[in-house]
């Protein structure tokens, strides 16, 4: 038994720390059966809302019901969830059925409630909703977290405003896309998927004429990911009025040789002596993609350059012409005149060899992504 | 919602494995007078496939969790009696997909996600009179 009324103070001292012990140990078993009695009860109301809510929702799509089941307000975060994936499962006529439910259910004020409440995890929900809602009554806020610290929270209310107007958001977006170090290009891309390429090729373009040199080459790297030519026009207008950084200069030529568009061609031709190296690289690299026969003595010209990426993207580039077969290599390489130049053709000499030889069509060689 | 009833009675086998998702396209289904069979994981899949006849369409989600939707579809076609089955892929990217392999698997249709009801209804409906249609030529 435990000496608390001890004479011997040592162990008055030890029956009080064993006694401290046992009930730390027994609170701590108390509070873990308590955190799980939580998480239980929270799974099962989960399970429940979700058993109610997700044939329902599936219904939705189709017709709403008239009469809904009552959405307590602790079970409406779950329903949020459910709503949410069900409305970008589907398109069309059933977003619109999806948004007369969630008015019904009160869905908006729900979310306007969150978008207020501080955390994170529930201002990430409440502005994707109030996006799919097209809630114009959050716009002023929307706008405001498009400052956020945070680069997700920011970005989600960027799609957010796309969602509800896109044409009054651009305006407001590009200045941003054009400050936000942290904003994916790619993630900017996909954004602005829903409006449409050519709106998004056209705004990313504008942005990145008046972002930092840094995030103006990324962005205009990520532009062929639109497959639009919209982007085409104000990069043409930089490059004519202003003197863009070579970043940006690379990156514009990078574009110019993955749309291939014609108008291009004397700009592309006018950057192959240009004194950086990676602008003549990315200059030679469009040359091969949209290059015609006079512009073969431009790149061979580039074989000799004093960069060694640039006599390989020359090569490269030389070997992807249309009209380069086999035969015609051979003879060409036999006709150089340094060893760097013949050093760099032989590989790509070789690949159209072996694609002789095996009758395949012809593919480019991979590129990697200098 | 447009007018788009399937025959009555029709066997669907649907391989996806998002509950919520698999939730909606059964109910759309069963909506135009659809029976359906819902598999939500490869293995799963192949037992089903195995062991069952063939249903008369398939709707094959490509990503599930233990396996890809044309591996399924690899399996199926190895199974004499599903040679002919019409199946349609469910995806959120075609251009992400191997397209010279699943012509090569005799995938009939791609039905893109997110999916619309309506037209979910009518390419499901098409894809089932196209394989009616070609069936005599078959035989």
């Amino acid at each position: 038994m435990l000496a608390l009324n001890h004479s011997d103070l040592t162990l008055r001292v030890g029956s009080i720390a064993v006694l401290c012990i046992y009930s730390a140990v027994v609170l701590l078993l108390a509070g873990i059966l308590l955190l799980r009695f939580i998480r239980l009860a929270k799974e099962r109301r989960r399970r429940n809302v979700t058993e109610i809510w997700r044939p329902l929702l599936a219904q939705c799509v189709v017709e709403v019901p008239e009469t809904l089941p009552a959405l307590k307000s602790r079970d409406h975060l779950v329903f949020l969830y459910l709503w949410n994936h069900c409305y970008e499962s589907v398109r069309g006529d059933a977003r619109t059925l999806l948004n007369e439910l969630a008015r019904r259910t009160k869905t908006d004020q729900f979310a306007k409630e969150l978008l207020r409440s501080g955390r994170l995890r529930r201002q990430l929900l409440a502005i994707v909703t109030l996006g799919h809602l097209q809630e114009r009554s959050v716009w002023n806020e929307l706008e405001g977290t498009l400052q956020a610290d945070n680069a997700f929270l920011s970005l989600v209310a960027a799609k957010a405003l796309l969602n509800i107007d896109a044409q009054a958001a651009i305006p407001l977006l590009i200045p941003v896309i054009s400050r936000r170090k942290d904003w994916s290009p790619l993630k900017v891309v996909a954004m602005f998927e829903a409006v449409g390429a050519d709106l998004a090729a056209e705004t990313i373009a504008k942005a990145a004429c008046l972002a930092a040199p840094e995030i103006g080459a990324r962005l205009i790297r990520h532009l062929a990911a639109t497959q639009s030519q919209y982007g085409l026009p104000p990069l043409r207008a930089l490059l004519r009025e202003n003197s863009p950084s070579d970043d940006v200069l690379a990156a514009c030529l990078f574009l110019f040789g993955e749309c291939s568009d014609p108008r291009d061609m004397a700009t592309v031709r006018a950057h192959m002596s240009h004194p950086t190296w990676y602008v003549r690289l990315q200059a030679a690299s469009a040359l091969g993609k949209m290059g015609v026969e006079e512009d073969e003595a431009l790149l061979i010209g580039l074989l000799d350059d004093e960069h060694w990426w640039v006599r390989y993207r020359a090569a490269e580039a030389l070997s992807n012409l249309p009209w380069m077969t086999a035969d015609k290599m051979t003879r060409l390489c036999g006709a150089l005149s340094t060893i760097e130049a013949h050093e760099h053709m032989l590989p790509f000499m070789a690949q159209s060899n072996v694609r002789k030889a095996d009758s395949l069509p012809t593919a480019p060689p991979e590129r990697d992504t200098l | 919602m447009t007018s788009t009833k399937g025959s009555p009675g029709l066997t669907i086998l649907m391989v996806e494995n998002k509950e919520d998702t698999a939730c909606l396209l059964e109910f759309v289904l069963q909506k135009n007078g659809y029976r359906v069979i819902h598999s939500n994981n490869g293995s799963q899949a192949k037992s089903l496939i195995s062991a069952m006849d063939p249903p008369d369409a398939v709707l094959l989600d490509m990503t599930l969790p233990d396996t890809t939707g044309l591996d399924l579809l690899d399996y199926l076609r190895t199974q004499t009696r599903w040679q002919t089955t019409p199946v349609a892929l469910l995806t959120t990217n075609v251009e992400s997909l191997d397209s010279v392999r699943a012509a090569g698997l005799g995938v009939n249709d791609y039905i893109l996600k997110p999916v619309s009801p309506t037209r979910l209804a009518m390419r499901v409906n098409r894809l089932l009179a196209d394989s009616k249609r070609k069936q005599p030529r078959v035989a």
